[in-house]
């Protein structure tokens, strides 16, 4: 047994610390003004540190790394509060053409000049992620998609159709409509409307398409956990500053109370991405999915937890949009959601069991 | 013991609900529906603020001699609730909860002729200068000070969380104006106008992107000595009576319950994503349910209070009662609004206003374009006003004798 990082895994995570650290929040005001949310060439320095290869299979010309290898990473990208949509524009797109077998996108991807948006959710099914409303039909699709993460920015969409399919379809094709709007971390979405679209099907077996979403769910339970460390660490520091009623607020019983708490919330939540990430080759598929959905609702419940236990202990300063911490209770309160709140993922765990 | 109401209270409801019917705006309340933030912006605001001045019912909680109304607690009541179902926007508290009711009790004459008919009209808009950057919680220790010159004060410091003071011409103020006694006993409270090159401000935008607060900074910002209410250094027996006012001064429960009442409509149409509506989800029911009894619980704790004061008992602490419990419930409110949603309830919109013609185009449902943005602002309510911590030390000491 080992819980210790290897020399790579210590330099991945050192190399994204750098990469992050010079961000700070006025950078970030900035970069959201970017068209789409987001500075287009700095995806380009995300694939040039390898972050993207490290999700693509050897066979497609990636890194192969390890869920383990993976969660460290999404792990660091939360610590130093990202604004980077690795996981929502890297990982899942290349997760789903690996799986449909599209060798040449995941190459086109993984080097970074290639950015895809996955277009899964539909109007009226929450979060349920089996397509049904968007129908393939002599090389063409029509359907309608929301919460389509990144697709302002996508040179690709990635479409989920009915008869676990994956349409690769150009976001300026015929009967594209999109619908841009910015939601909570600051990034964009778009509703994608496709009227007898043109696109390239490939065959997305079930069996890996909940493959990938329990990726996606792991991953984004160890970007909460880095979040949400660093909203605790950030705290941590505040309220040994803090002066009130002549005394540091730390040095009040009622709130180190509920400090410790949140230390024990984020322990809790380091062992349970560690002890899932690490479950990665020996359970089966199908069970995957499920794991990966109960580990992301118990993290997603910690990190909201620590992200307002944060904001309430930062008093005024918590409300404005001037610190990091609310930059990261709300990207947060968007994993959260992605692939089911917390209550659908433990519903799922629970019903699979 | 009984909740009813006497004849002429029923007759005063069906008053209220025919003015209501008649004199609210279908954009006051569409506006008031779909702003985020805590208070409804003056373009809103102001336009039902005067058709209640126009009524003789905009300072129904000062006293008769002062412009009020005379009302009783009940029949406050009555018109609060009646307003809320109605979806009638929340007023601005500063000059007509705050200020107004402290020029009442503790000013001249010649300040109630001055001041109080402008408050009455909307003609002058106020903020609330309490809060220093490092002064929160602490109030007592604030640092602005005002020094006397001739017939003025000059006032130095700078003012945190300063709501609405971007569209205020003036803000009332603790200053400190003698450093040399206890820190409670040398503040004063002072009037001072925010059209002078002594005052500027400073937006504060919020987590949700919404500006609603402000920094004020007072470099050498001058006010008449005739703008002081009360002597000097009684300051803090009027910051005090205030914050009473601030924090049990309207009743929380018939909004909350309304709020209530919309997220049950919501989820009573809100896919589930599979099989029927999310109102047939049992968890997302039985989440509503615990919301509904803790809030029936909050109605009849405020009427209680209502009850005491009707008879002249003492409200006191039991104000940081329902302040501390309404605000957590708005949060819990406002986070299942949100929940219910689904990946609708992520959009956050950068431009505001959300309503009129120049507004966006919501994602699903309209009321999903302002969730996240109202929940985010919504974690306010446990900080401002004195934060639940500070009402919880309130309460173990002046209730609890710990």
């Amino acid at each position: 047994m080992n819980f210790d990082l290897d020399d790579d895994q210590r330099l991945t995570r050192d190399t994204i610390a750098r990469f992050l650290g010079s961000v700070d929040v006025a950078a970030r005001h900035a970069m959201r003004k970017s068209d789409g949310g987001y500075p287009r060439a700095r995806w380009q320095e995300v694939a040039d540190l390898g972050l993207l290869a490290l999700a693509a299979p050897e066979a497609m010309g990636g890194i192969g790394g390890t869920m383990v290898d993976l969660a460290l990473v999404a792990e660091a990208l939360g610590k130093g509060n990202a604004i980077d949509p690795w996981l929502e524009n890297g990982v899942l797109p290349i997760r789903l053409a690996a799986a449909a077998g599209d060798g040449a996108l995941v190459e086109e991807l993984l080097a970074g000049t290639r950015l895809a948006a996955v277009a899964f959710a539909e109007p009226g099914r929450r979060f349920e992620t089996e397509a049904v409303g968007t129908r393939v039909e002599d090389g063409h699709i029509s359907g309608a998609k929301t919460f389509v993460l990144g697709a302002p920015l996508a040179d690709t969409l990635l479409v989920t159709t009915a008869g676990h399919r994956l349409a690769k379809v150009a976001p300026d094709a015929a009967g594209v409509v999109r619908q841009a709007y910015p939601v909570i971390d600051g990034s964009h979405a778009a509703t994608i409307d496709l009227h007898r679209t043109p696109a390239e099907v490939s065959d997305l077996p079930d069996a890996r398409f909940e493959r990938a979403i329990g990726d996606a769910r792991l991953l984004a339970a160890a970007e909460m956990l880095g979040l949400a460390q660093t909203m605790f660490d950030d705290t941590l520091t505040y309220v040994g500053e803090r002066q009130q009623f002549g005394a540091a607020i730390g040095s009040f019983q009622a709130l180190q109370h509920r400090l410790v708490e949140c230390y024990a919330a984020v322990e809790q939540a380091r062992s349970m991405v560690l002890r899932t990430a690490m479950l990665d080759p020996t359970t089966d598929d199908a069970n995957w999915s499920r794991v990966a959905a109960g580990a992301k609702a118990f993290v997603g419940e910690a990190a909201i937890r620590i992200g307002l236990e944060a904001v309430q202990m930062h008093g005024g300063m918590g409300q404005t949009d001037e610190l990091a911490i609310g930059h990261a209770l709300k990207r947060v309160m968007l994993l959260d959601k992605l692939f089911g709140d917390q209550a659908h993922c433990l519903v799922h765990y629970a019903r699979a069991a | 013991m009984d909740l009813d109401l006497t004849k002429d209270e029923i007759e005063f409801r069906e008053e209220v609900r025919d003015f209501l019917r008649t004199s609210l705006p279908d954009h006051v309340r569409d506006g008031a529906r779909r702003t985020p933030g805590v208070f409804v912006e003056p373009d809103i605001g102001l336009v039902w603020h005067r058709i209640l001045n126009d009524k003789g019912w905009v300072a129904y909680h000062w006293p008769e001699d002062c412009g009020g109304t005379g009302w009783t607690p009940m029949q406050r009541y009555i018109f609060e609730k009646e307003c809320a179902v109605a979806g009638a926007p929340a007023l601005s508290v500063l000059g007509l909860r705050l200020v107004g009711p402290v020029i009442c009790a503790f000013g001249t004459q010649e300040q109630k002729d001055r001041f109080l008919p402008a408050i009455r009209a909307g003609t002058d808009y106020w903020c609330q200068g309490y809060s220093e950057p490092q002064s929160g919680s602490d109030l007592a220790s604030l640092r602005t000070r005002a020094r006397r010159e001739g017939d003025e004060y000059v006032v130095d410091g700078s003012k945190i969380w300063t709501t609405h003071a971007h569209h205020a011409n003036w803000i009332f103020c603790l200053v400190r104006t003698d450093g040399e006694v206890k820190k409670q006993a040398g503040i004063s409270f002072l009037l001072v106008p925010m059209d002078q090159p002594g005052v500027t401000v400073t937006p504060i935008i919020t987590m949700a992107g919404d500006h609603e607060v402000n920094q004020v900074f007072l470099d050498g910002a001058r006010t008449s000595v005739d703008n002081r209410i009360g002597e000097e250094g009684q300051g803090w027996t009027i910051a005090k009576f205030l914050l009473e006012n601030e924090r049990g001064g309207s009743f929380h429960a018939p909004r909350l319950i309304r709020a209530i009442d919309h997220l049950e409509q919501l989820a009573g149409v809100a896919p589930s994503g599979h099989n029927g509506s999310l109102g047939g989800d049992i968890q997302v029911a039985t989440r509503i349910a615990r919301l509904r009894l803790e809030a029936e619980a909050l109605e009849t704790t405020e009427l209680r209070i209502l009850a005491d004061i009707a008879k002249g008992r003492p409200a006191g602490p039991q104000t940081s009662l329902v302040k501390l419990i309404s605000s957590e419930l708005h949060q819990r409110i406002d986070g299942l609004a949100m929940d219910l949603h689904g990946y609708d309830g992520l959009q956050l919109p950068t431009v505001r206003p959300l309503y009129g013609n120049e507004a966006p185009p919501p994602i699903g449902d309209p009321d999903a374009q302002v969730a996240a943005a109202r929940y985010l602002n919504s974690r306010a309510w446990t900080v401002f006003g004195g934060s639940s911590e500070v009402q919880k030390n309130i309460i173990a000491k002046t209730v609890l004798r710990l």
